[in-house]
């Protein structure tokens, strides 16, 4: 046996060959073998008990958002994250197809195929989205104005699932394994003698305040004020 | 309230007070006396005024048939691309009522944004206002110091000339900072405008942009004003722009009590307001003037003044 430019143990097959092909493991082979030629009875014996050759993997097609590396995957895992925004969120209904048909056939005369029904017209767009937008009470956003050109790009618009929760959220709320639990909201020490039960009130850091400062925030988590006013004059600006 | 402008809180039905004029309130007079003094003819009348009624309840709002608007004609528009779509929207009820389509300029608010011009745009104006005034003293500004402290040999100790020097401690300092720095200089016309497209366009593109008929409310309660923006997912802070300094009394007041919801003329348009407010309104009269004078910095010949350049001596 000699060894390869790497110092890998070389035999029969090629140490790293260039192409993916069949990986055979012939160990059973190389533990076996103990001179240095083999009667042919015993290699029609090893070539039945070979493991069945697998099958030959197809070449890789490329899959958006499965490489990892590139911009497209980033981008992809980016729109997938969904980030925690203000806009409200859009649950598409079953019917959304009928819906837009309905409306479409009494807004405007219909030849042919009711999704071919251009929108190139402003005041039929106008109207045609404007009642479409009160039947399944999602706003288009103006950006979307440009790509709505028919009604078919109006059903694909309010086919479209809009999600105000963020990936996190979601997490939370599937059903997870019993030896899984995520801590959803964070664990805030309150120095309030009333509410804190396990230190009764006592502080570790005694006089200093926690304050909210983000709009965002500010809504959900309170500010914990513990600084008291002291007695007499107090220098606000040098802050004694 | 916003700083550097002067705001002038002003009941809309006044017939003569265009909004080219500014009021300017003395200290003894209301906004009322001094816009009436304005109209006072030659002989001392003073005209009737229609003051506006103050209704306890919110009076319905009677439109003509929508939409009002379905198309804009856009200064020179690029010969092979065309103009970007809105909704006009308004301020007058809750409900998302659409008043019309408009055309947006595509070199304005649909531009490639230049990131690194929003990051300068906004270093600038931090920073072409501030003056660092720290001053450290050196040796010959210090008190003392001005003999040698010991002979020169025999003493064992190493050899100073003075006791100020920048080798002793409390000595002087060489080339510390020197006394108040100003760090002004103007960020390139063109820097400036292309900033506005750029952060003008992220807000369309990324649909924080809203077009309304005017600024005109209802009621001056803030809580009207939040429910709106809150109802619409406009955000938690919004930029209100008008046209001019003189706006309707009632957002003046309801955006005053709120402190994410901000009011401003065209002039006062900024980078760095656009990327802090999550949502940009504009009026219909305050677009045009934008367009107007973006267009302007865009296409004018004369790109002559380079004074006050960032590198300049």
């Amino acid at each position: 046996m000699a060894a390869c430019c790497r110092g890998h143990v070389v035999g029969l097959f090629k140490c790293h060959p260039q192409t993916r092909g069949p990986l055979v493991t012939r160990t059973a082979f190389w533990w076996s073998k103990k001179k240095d030629e083999l009667d042919a009875a015993e290699v029609a014996a090893l070539a039945e008990n070979a493991p069945q050759e697998v099958e030959e993997t197809p070449t890789r097609k490329y899959k958006q958002g499965n490489d990892g590396y590139l911009t497209k995957a980033t981008l992809n895992e980016l729109a997938a994250k969904t980030l925690l925004t203000t806009k409200k969120g859009y649950d598409p209904p079953a019917n959304v197809a009928d819906r837009v048909r309905q409306i479409t056939e009494n807004t405007c005369s219909v030849q042919g195929d009711w999704q071919d029904v251009s929108l190139e017209d402003r005041r039929l767009k106008f109207k045609v989205l404007t009642k479409l937008m009160t039947e399944f009470s999602h706003d288009i956003p103006s950006m979307q104005l440009n790509s709505i050109t028919t009604i078919r790009d109006a059903v694909e618009f309010f086919s479209a699932e809009v999600r105000a929760t963020s990936a996190f959220e979601d997490l939370t709320k599937m059903k997870l394994p019993k030896n899984l639990s995520i801590m959803k909201e964070y664990q805030r020490f309150n120095p309030d003698p009333e509410t804190d039960a396990f230190f009764k009130g006592r502080t570790a850091y005694p006089g200093r305040d926690t304050i909210v400062t983000s709009i965002k925030y500010r809504r959900k988590y309170d500010s914990i004020k513990t600084r008291k006013e002291k007695p007499g004059y107090v220098d606000h600006y040098n802050g004694f | 309230m916003i700083p550097g402008s002067i705001i002038n809180v002003c009941v809309r039905h006044l017939p003569l007070l265009r909004s080219s004029c500014v009021v300017f309130r003395t200290a003894q007079c209301s906004i009322m006396t001094s816009a009436v003094r304005l109209q006072q003819t030659p002989d001392g009348m003073i005209p009737e005024m229609p003051i506006a009624a103050v209704d306890t309840e919110m009076p319905a709002v009677v439109r003509p048939p929508l939409p009002l608007m379905t198309s804009r004609t856009i200064a020179f528009p690029p010969p092979n691309t065309p103009p970007k779509q809105a909704w006009l929207e308004s301020l007058a009820t809750i409900d998302d009522e659409k008043l019309g389509l408009i055309d947006l300029h595509p070199d304005i608010f649909a531009t490639f944004p230049r990131i690194d011009l929003l990051f300068w745009n906004t270093f600038w104006q931090k920073i072409y206002k501030h003056i660092d005034y720290s001053f450290v003293f050196n040796r010959m500004e210090l008190r003392g110091g001005g003999h040698k402290p010991w002979a020169q040999k025999g003493t064992g100790r190493a050899r100073h000339g003075s006791i100020r020097s920048p080798l002793w401690i409390r000595g002087g300092k060489t080339f510390g900072p020197r006394g108040p720095k100003s760090y002004f200089y103007m960020l390139s016309k063109m820097d400036r405008a292309n900033g506005l497209r750029s952060a003008l366009s992220i807000k369309y593109a990324q649909d924080n942009l809203h077009i309304v008929d005017s600024l005109d409310l209802p009621t001056d309660e803030p809580d009207y004003l939040r429910e709106l923006v809150e109802s619409r997912g406009w955000g938690l802070s919004c930029l209100f722009v008008d046209d001019t300094d003189i706006v309707p009394r009632n957002i003046a007041l309801a955006t005053d009590r709120i402190k994410p919801y901000n009011v401003m003329p065209v002039y006062g348009l900024n980078v760095y307001s656009l990327l802090k407010h999550e949502t940009l309104v504009l009026t219909l009269p305050a677009l045009e003037k934008i367009e107007e004078k973006l267009l302007l910095q865009m296409h004018k010949a004369d790109h002559r003044e380079k004074k006050f350049s960032r590198f300049s001596t």
